[in-house]
């Protein structure tokens, strides 16, 4: 219960989708956030009215704002966006709100690629001038149909585009609802929001050094995102291995799901609501085919660090399982200082 | 070593064209999950899929349309090579079937097929797509089937098991489950030897799963901890789907990124697992309640058992990983 009670006071980062339609951005939205499989993504609906969710995550309160793309931004009073949906509002705050934009542009579509661009123009200009606290990003998205001479040509065609913005560091990420790609953009996202987020970079990159630890991520057990990792120099199987640990903590939080409903049934108390099984003290490990062995530690009910070890490393498990648990130790209390 | 040591197992499943053979079959055996079935056309042709599994079994699918007339010729011309020496027969028939009599009829056929030439093999009936039918009407409209293919196995003189599925929930992963632990040789001798593991190592569960498809296909209980012994086969078998899904999905994900995994370790503030690969079919999981159980322990208790199972499934070793 004190759990629920330190989440209450976590700082809210309000994310916008915007784009034009069928350019991805529900699809997006809902694979992150709401767990919709790559398989299931042609059954995403149009979107017509603004449409807001909040859900917590391990790191913030998260408010996500889903913009229909058959609507303009620029045709929405400035002075209604801090009202809620419900009062025909954005609901993303006023001017000091931590507000991260999405630019979502299909680049499988050649033909509104061009209008995007101008329509992002404009949506950057107003939104800038409404909140100097704002992140913007791109997703160029569909990245999968294109191979990569098309993505580096449309990648470049767009960076000289936003160069004329000239602004607060526009960043493009090319993205794919149907790999990890969108994973990894949307995790880079939250992590300029995060305050923390240099501070945990630094102790991981310590705690790398010291426990003999090939990669570390800190993930949100719920949607994989990761807020912080390493700084090693990424490796062109960096996207596998960050692929490898989601599907690790999809199984391990999955099998111990299993077993708690079933220790609950056992002691005659399954009529109560399961609470999510996964815990901070859990600690998980699965030995890979390549000698490498993955790590999992619980750091609180919703937040996992993931070890990618090499097995040789293991020998000194002991000096591994101290810096491990200092780590953790150290993440739990600096969570702990920020909600207070 | 010598191709002839593999004695092959041979399992058709046989079903109406449309009735989720192939769904069925990429689910369980291939790097397919539910989501993915939309995917799939229609077996337009007579599939001939063969799908390894404890190394030396054989699946088998064919088409019995009954409308099909290749069919016919099958039935007339290749009867004996499709169904002799046939250890297992599992036919589909969809509960929502537009042409419910020809379904019989093919299932029919079948059945008298494997009398002539299979008489020992044991045969499976999957009431399929289930998920079709209200909840309120399952039972009842499934009672009158399993009657109706009941009798028609007797007039055969066969034995048949009936069961409900559907690629949407558990019961296909129950029903497999079922399937392929009928085909593991000297279970008896499995069982005994998981059960005096799981005494001496303390654990709650004992399970095993086959390494391909992540089915289970021994479970084992021990109650001599004080826990108490209510076996409630929903439950189990809702728990064994849970584990195979999880288990499975993470080895697909691993399959996709050319790698695999070989062993799995938790350790949470109410349970401890292990799970390992454990002879060349087989991954072994022990689960305790007591999150406190030392994990070298089971280390050991599992490198013990293991060559005395290696040796039990000697007879279907074969030189190949899957
Ligand atoms: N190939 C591919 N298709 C995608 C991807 N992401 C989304 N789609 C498809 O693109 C279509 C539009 O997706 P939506 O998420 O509804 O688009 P939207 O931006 O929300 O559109 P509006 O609601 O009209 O604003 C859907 O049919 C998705 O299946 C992707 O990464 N790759
Ligand atoms: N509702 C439902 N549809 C299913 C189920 N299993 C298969 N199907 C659908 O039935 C159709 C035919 O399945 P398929 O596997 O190709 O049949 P096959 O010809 O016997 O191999 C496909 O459209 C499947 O999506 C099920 O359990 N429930
Ligand atoms: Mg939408």
């Amino acid at each position: 219960m004190e759990e629920k009670n330190s989440q209450e006071d976590l700082e809210e980062i309000i994310l916008l989708f915007l784009g034009p339609r069928l350019a991805g951005k529900t699809t997006i939205k809902e694979r992150i956030f709401d767990g919709l499989q790559p398989t299931q993504i042609i059954y995403v609906e149009q979107t017509i009215e603004v449409r807001v969710d909040t859900q917590m995550n391990a790191f913030a309160k998260m408010k996500i704002v889903d913009f229909p793309g058959m609507k303009d931004l620029s045709e929405v009073p400035q002075d209604t966006w801090h009202l809620p949906a419900s009062e025909n509002g954005l609901d993303i705050g006023d001017n000091t709100a931590k507000l991260a934009v999405i630019y979502v542009i299909d680049s499988q579509d050649g033909q509104s690629y061009r209008n995007a661009l101008t329509d992002l123009y404009k949506s950057a200009e107003l939104l800038k001038n409404y909140n100097k606290n704002l992140t913007f990003d791109i997703f160029m998205h569909k990245s999968d149909g294109l191979n990569e001479e098309e993505l580096n040509a449309i990648h470049d065609d767009t960076l000289s585009y936003i160069e004329n913005i000239n602004d607060v560091g526009i960043q493009i990420s090319t993205t794919s609802a149907m790999d990890q790609t969108i994973f990894d953009a949307m995790s880079k996202v939250i992590q300029k929001r995060i305050p923390e987020q240099a501070q945990l970079e630094k102790w991981l990159n310590l705690m790398i050094n010291n426990a003999n630890v090939a990669k570390a991520y800190l993930m949100d057990v719920r949607t994989k995102l990761f807020i912080a990792t390493d700084s090693s120099p990424a490796e062109n199987t960096q996207l596998s291995i960050y692929e490898i640990c989601s599907g690790m903590i999809e199984m391990v939080d999955g099998i111990s799901n299993v077993y708690e409903g079933a220790r609950l049934s056992e002691i005659g108390d399954s009529d109560e609501d399961i609470m999510p099984a996964f815990d901070e003290n859990h600690e998980s490990w699965v030995t890979m085919k390549e000698e490498i062995v993955l790590c999992l530690y619980g750091i609180t009910s919703n937040l996992a660090l993931v070890c990618v070890v090499r097995e040789d490393a293991l020998n000194q498990r002991g000096i591994m399982m101290y810096n491990l648990n200092l780590f953790r130790q150290t993440i739990r209390k600096t969570l702990e200082q920020s909600r207070t | 070593m010598s191709s002839k040591k593999v004695e092959r197992k041979k399992v058709l499943l046989m079903g109406k064209s449309g009735a989720g053979k192939t769904s069925m079959r990429s689910i369980i055996f291939a790097s397919y999950v539910a989501d993915d079935v939309y995917r799939l056309g229609m077996t337009m042709d007579i599939e001939h899929a063969h799908v390894r599994m404890l190394g030396n079994l054989v699946v088998n699918l064919w088409d019995c349309g009954g409308q099909d007339s290749f069919m016919d010729s099958y039935f007339m011309f290749q009867k004996e090579q499709i169904f002799k020496g046939c250890e297992v027969l599992i036919y589909v028939i969809d509960v929502k079937s537009e042409r419910p009599e020809a379904d019989l009829q093919g299932y029919r056929d079948c059945l008298a097929a494997i009398a002539d030439y299979s008489a020992n093999a044991k045969i499976f009936v999957l009431v399929h797509k289930m998920d079709l039918l209200l909840e309120s009407e399952k039972n009842a409209i499934f009672e009158v089937k399993k009657k109706e293919l009941e009798e028609i196995a007797h007039t055969n003189r066969l034995n048949v098991d009936i069961a409900k599925t559907s690629i949407w929930d558990k019961t296909l992963y129950s029903a497999w489950s079922k399937i392929v632990t009928q085909l593991i040789p000297k279970k008896e001798k499995f069982q005994t030897e998981l059960q005096n593991l799981a005494e001496q190592s303390g654990a709650n569960e004992v399970l095993l799963f086959e390494k391909a498809t992540m089915l289970n296909i021994c479970y084992i209980k021990n109650d001599a901890n004080g826990h108490k012994t209510e076996d409630d086969e929903d439950l189990i078998a809702e728990r064994m789907e849970g584990l195979s899904h999880y288990l499975k999905n993470f080895k697909l994900i691993c399959w996709r990124k050319a790698t695999n995994f070989e062993s799995l370790e938790i350790r949470t503030s109410t349970f401890s697992a292990i799970m390992q690969i454990f002879t060349d079919y087989t991954c072994i999981m022990l689960v305790s309640f007591n999150p406190d159980i030392p994990m070298w322990n089971w280390r050991k208790a599992i490198d013990r058992i293991r060559p005395k199972f290696q040796k039990l499934d000697q007879k279907n070793r074969r030189a190949q990983q899957y």
